[in-house]
């Protein structure tokens, strides 16, 4: 789709309309700027088209500002598909399920983090990361089934963290729906070499500081004050996760034609949510978000143990507290008002975060009145943010806001363009230290090959998608 | 017997090529490697026997470099080099006898590019040209 052919309905909000093909079902909506608008590609315009032929969307499909092309489905893309009458899409959800971002408070001020180096080195030695890289946590097949099934709360029973983690996690850290026997041995076999390893690309461990407070009331509820040094945990359901999408899109999109389901790209493999296939595949993908649970409830232990090991301090008096943990790339249940009538959804969001506002039985009590915390990742070298949910989230956007900044540059041509050492001597020159396995993956995830963070934020921010109320600066990286 | 690299924005994009579909396989499963590792920096120390079969001949080339993923993800090995001794079509059902010989991933010997973690189904073709055999294919890393 042309960029032309968008028709614009506010200075932050763009609609691509319901006649632009035979098939949508419902207009799509596109949060953007005048500024990032340029550099959202056509084709996926055409993807944010294509879902609203998704069977059972309700009200539009919708892009949030760092969209960029996806997998069938726009990176950044959300819908609503009923969860009677339509369908369910493992292409839509992707491949690393779960995908998502989890954020430590501490009671320590940046100046008295004298050694960040220091403390990188040490999460680096502690935490597996990398391609190849092997959890030192060995499972058997039954063991880690138990972790599919209950998530965090089953890290946390087998002395990984404390029950107030989980508490302060999205679905409590573990998805109810979750069936092992829905996954395959191999996804199994996967899954048992993977637990408890960081894994590559954009995945990584952050040592950050708070920069700014937008919000002091919010941020005081979140525990968050200007100088604070918090630790970041950006990773996913690795191996595992993938083999389950791998599987499901395969069975959806050999089963598309039986089930009648016609859709303008078959990337977005889909099946009835009632079907078989359908519900086979919720009960897998809950399995997969339990272990990417799982994965960064043991990372959060680790890192725990390496702060206060560094420090020298206990982890009691350091405060390390999990404020939140977020999901992106899930379909979940959820219930919306449509026309006065209450209907289930199963909300499809890929790189995009839940933003549920506030009083919802959803968001941890001691966070209620504000609404959820929402993370929100910066790429190496650019700042992160902490919001909040809001009211207008649950009206506009199906309780969904951004998840970070979107991708502009290929990995490939990152790499023809960066050098990996080149982006991290860069980083040093601005006091970051990055650590990392391999220069490639440096070079892939360099700065400029992505929007910037700030302007993605500043949008949802302005349009109430969710709200400002921490920035928070990188000390220290560890990557894959 | 060769490969070549695709630009595409998120992901990895190549087109293999053979002369024969046992060619192609070969190619196909040595260009996934090759996007992760160099090839020339693992040694063939073990053989691993693979067999796959497919209804078309899209979904066993599909089957066999998942199985490549599989055994990189999984077991953690790394290959030198692919034999695949035949692409049969027997009795309705495609089917392929492979082996990859290589060693166990030595994070000090082996330098990554990056990880693939899933072969794309979707938009995989396999295609029988004026000199062989063609596909491309799309990795999610």
């Amino acid at each position: 789709m042309r960029r032309e052919e968008l028709v614009r309905r506010g200075d932050n909000l763009w609609e691509v309309p319901q006649g632009y093909k035979n098939c949508m079902r419902a207009p799509g909506r596109l949060y953007s700027s005048d500024e990032l608008l340029p550099d959202v590609e056509e084709d996926c315009l055409e993807q944010l088209a294509n879902v609203a032929c998704l069977p059972g969307i309700h009200r539009y499909s919708i892009a949030m500002p760092d969209t960029h092309l996806g997998y069938g489905f726009p990176i950044g893309g959300v819908a609503a598909l009923d969860a009677e009458e339509g369908v369910v899409s493992p292409g839509s959800v992707g491949f690393d399920i779960n995908c998502g971002i989890r954020v430590l408070r501490t009671d320590i001020r940046r100046e008295e983090l004298t050694d960040v180096k220091g403390l990188v080195d040490s999460l680096f030695e502690r935490i597996p990361s990398g391609v190849g890289s092997k959890s030192e946590f060995r499972v058997s097949k039954d063991e880690l089934k138990k972790f599919l099934e209950r998530g965090s709360q089953h890290a946390v029973d087998e002395g990984f963290g404390r029950r107030e983690d989980y508490e302060h996690c999205e679905e409590n850290g573990m998805m109810e729906e979750a069936d092992s026997s829905k996954v395959s041995e191999r996804a199994l076999e996967r899954g048992k070499a993977q637990i408890g390893t960081l894994g590559s690309g954009n995945h990584f461990t952050e040592v950050q500081y708070v920069d700014e407070v937008y919000d002091e009331e919010a941020a005081e509820v979140f525990g968050l004050f200007e100088d604070q040094v918090l630790v970041m945990i950006h990773t996913g359901s690795r191996g595992f996760g993938h083999q389950v999408a791998t599987d499901y899109i395969k069975r959806h999109e050999d089963a598309m034609e039986r089930h009648g389901v016609e859709l303008p790209d078959r990337q977005l493999a889909a099946a009835p949510a009632q079907s078989r296939e359908g519900q086979d595949y919720l009960a897998a993908m809950a399995c997969a978000m339990n272990y990417s649970w799982s994965n960064r409830q043991m990372l959060t232990h680790w890192a725990r143990e390496v702060v206060a090991d560094h420090l020298d301090m206990d982890e009691e008096a350091l405060g390390l507290d999990v404020v939140y943990d977020v999901a992106h790339n899930t379909a979940k249940r959820e219930s919306y008002e449509f026309d006065g009538e209450r209907r289930d959804v199963h909300v499809h969001r890929k790189g995009a975060t839940r933003s549920f506002g506030p009083g919802l039985e959803a968001v941890p009590e001691r966070y209620r009145d504000v609404g959820q915390p929402v993370l929100i990742a910066g790429t190496m070298g650019s700042p992160s943010f902490v919001l909040h949910g809001t009211d207008t989230a649950m009206e506009e956007s199906f309780g969904t806001t951004c998840h970070g900044a979107g991708r502009t540059m290929s990995r490939t041509a990152a790499k023809k363009k960066f050098w990996g050492r080149t982006v991290q001597e860069e980083l040093a020159e601005r006091q970051m230290y990055v650590r990392a396995t391999s220069g490639a993956v440096l070079a892939e995830e360099a700065p400029l090959a992505y929007k910037e963070s700030q302007s993605v934020v500043d949008i949802v921010d302005r349009v109430g998608l969710s709200r400002k109320v921490v920035k928070v600066q990188p000390m220290g990286t560890i990557k894959g | 017997m060769s490969y070549e690299f695709l630009e595409h924005t998120a992901d990895v994009k190549f087109r293999a090529t053979g002369g024969s579909l046992e060619e192609l396989f070969e190619s196909a499963a040595e260009a996934l490697v090759a996007s992760m590792v160099d090839p020339s920096t693992v040694r063939p120390e073990v053989e691993v026997e693979v067999e796959v079969e497919g209804d078309d001949l899209t979904e066993l080339l599909f089957l066999w470099l998942d199985e490549v993923v599989f055994l990189v993800s999984a077991r953690t090995m790394l290959f030198h080099k692919f034999e695949v001794e035949e692409v049969e079509h027997l009795d309705g059902a495609h089917r392929a006898r492979c082996r990859g010989l290589g060693e166990e991933a030595d994070l000090d010997r082996h330098s990554f590019e990056t990880e693939v973690k899933a072969v794309s189904y979707h938009g995989m073709e396999v295609e029988e040209t004026d000199g062989g055999w063609e596909a491309s294919v799309i990795l999610d890393v």
